[in-house]
């Protein structure tokens, strides 16, 4: 193969080998000053950008983890994933074991307890509601403890609420209440627990004084109700728990003067628990509390019969 | 000028055997260009690629942006759970305050009813109320009408009674009688849970 190059032999002819060298190395400089200049720029926006990406992503990430704090704060507030604050209810019935809980929670505050019904659960989206329901007699000051106990401490919410006052005058009145429990599967939350002495020590001994009894008519000559009477309220009324027998292997309770154990059926009714003092029934899906005794306490101040004269005054 | 060029085999040596100073320069020149421009190339590719240290941030930051959206979700239904949520001690507690000596409460009762126009079910909404029912009693110099107004408005006046609840509305009222105690007053207003709530 072979070229011939002569196109240069007119145009170069009078560029001198000097200023050609130099115009070549002035040329190489500018080039090289172009892009060196082109590369510190760029370095230096890249260090800006990292500086910039740095500081909106450590704001970032304090962002989330404020919003995560407020998310715990929230879902506190809120009581979500109450049964996994107890870890023995994992092998137990969801009802069983709130109708203790319940339970526990309406002795404390001399509420009886009336009726209980099983959990519904509903599913919605990454949540679910799992609501009971029940009714309670009690006077209005005890009802209103018992239903703080329920929903500042066990974070436990109120969906609806219905109060009656008993036919007679009487300091008792009757409340049919249905809870709802939040149970998140959202994997933020769903690990999220709260413990059961999280609870300060003055929330648990909080206790609400209210003025009067808005339904309790001054004028009638108030019934209050004994505490014998209180537990005929408390159970069906044809049903007498008079002994439990605590062994170390099993528990007997005498009801209607017949011995019967866990599972055992009396008068159309299961017996679903034995506890220390009291035996739990159950009937048509729904629970009952039996039990053995209550020591008398003495009148809240709300259940005092007021004199016409000191409600005028 | 003329310079020539040839690669055959046999003559590779001789080639540059003609090339004087100038032609040498040229050769140099464009060979100089042609080295500076892959040079160049070469760096500008390095140069205007992101440091990897700013592509990791970029990549955590969009995982944190992912996750904060993610919690920001679950806190908007937290939130509007809690608003959901009404607080029935302290309602009961001010229902207690506002109360008139001369009223007392035969019912209270909150549930939903369902609500809406015509047989499609999508026009059917559930609302929450609260209805009250009571009874006023004669006595002293106010009228058994004023003290249910005066109850109302008290309720009305109540900050933590009102919370979630629209203004009270009077339903009805009948006259109430009983043996030995004159005549008295029963009525019964609701409270419509408020729509944003």
């Amino acid at each position: 193969m072979s070229l011939n190059f002569n196109f240069f032999e007119n145009k170069m002819h009078n560029i001198s080998r000097k200023n050609l060298i130099a115009g070549v190395v002035i040329i190489f400089i500018g080039i090289g000053i172009f892009f060196s200049w082109k590369f510190y720029q760029t370095h230096k926006k890249n260090q800006r950008d990292l500086i910039q990406e740095k500081l909106t992503y450590e704001s970032a990430v304090t962002a989330l983890a404020k919003e995560k704090k407020d998310l715990n704060t929230l879902a506190g507030g809120l009581g979500i994933n109450y049964f996994s604050r107890f870890p023995e209810s994992s092998h137990m019935d969801l009802s069983f074991f709130m109708f203790n809980r319940i339970s526990t929670i309406a002795n404390k505050w001399k509420v009886s307890l009336v009726s209980f019904s099983p959990a519904e659960k509903e599913i919605k989206g990454n949540y679910s509601l799992i609501s009971f329901s029940g009714a309670i007699s009690a006077s209005f000051s005890d009802m209103v403890n018992f239903f703080q106990e329920l929903e500042d401490k066990e974070k436990i919410s109120i969906d609806s609420l219905k109060i009656n006052t008993s036919s007679r005058a009487s300091s008792l009145h009757q409340a049919e209440f249905d809870l709802v429990c939040l149970e998140f599967n959202d994997p933020l939350l769903k690990g999220r627990e709260e413990k059961e002495s999280d609870t300060s020590p003055s929330d648990k001994e909080k206790i609400k004084i209210v003025k009067r009894d808005p339904f309790l008519n001054p004028f009638e000559k108030t019934h209050v109700a004994s505490p014998t009477e209180k537990n005929r309220v408390d159970v069906a009324s044809e049903f007498s728990l008079t002994g439990i027998n605590c062994s170390a292997t099993s528990r007997t309770a005498i009801i209607n003067h017949t011995m019967a154990k866990e599972g055992d059926v009396i008068g159309g009714k299961q017996v679903v628990a034995i506890k220390e003092d009291r035996v739990i029934l159950k009937a048509n899906g729904q629970l009952s509390t039996l039990r053995l005794k209550e020591t008398p306490r003495p009148q809240t101040k709300e259940e005092k019969p007021l004199k016409a004269e000191e409600v005028v005054q | 000028m003329e310079f020539e060029i040839n690669f055959l085999p046999q003559n590779r040596n001789r080639w540059l055997a003609h090339v004087k100073g100038k032609e040498l320069l040229i050769a140099c020149l464009v060979l100089g260009v042609i080295i500076t421009v892959s040079f160049i190339g070469f760096y500008s590719k390095g140069i205007t690629k992101k440091p990897q240290k700013l592509v990791a941030i970029g990549q955590d930051f969009l995982k944190v942006t992912q996750e904060k959206g993610k919690v920001s979700g679950v806190a908007a239904l937290l939130s509007t759970l809690k608003k959901e949520r009404l607080n029935w001690t302290e309602k009961m507690v001010s229902l207690s305050d506002a109360t008139p000596s001369q009223v007392f409460l035969t019912s209270l009762e909150y549930s939903k009813e369902k609500t809406g126009t015509g047989g499609s079910s999508s026009n059917i909404k559930k609302r929450e109320k609260l209805v009250i029912k009571g009874v006023v009693i004669p006595s002293g110099e106010e009228s058994p009408s004023s003290s249910i107004q005066s109850f109302m408005q008290n309720l009305k006046n109540n900050a933590s009674f009102m919370a979630g609840f629209e203004a009270p509305v009077l339903i009805s009222v009948n006259n109430y009688q009983k043996e030995g105690r004159g005549e008295g007053l029963e009525f019964e207003f609701q409270l419509l849970r408020k729509q944003d709530a």
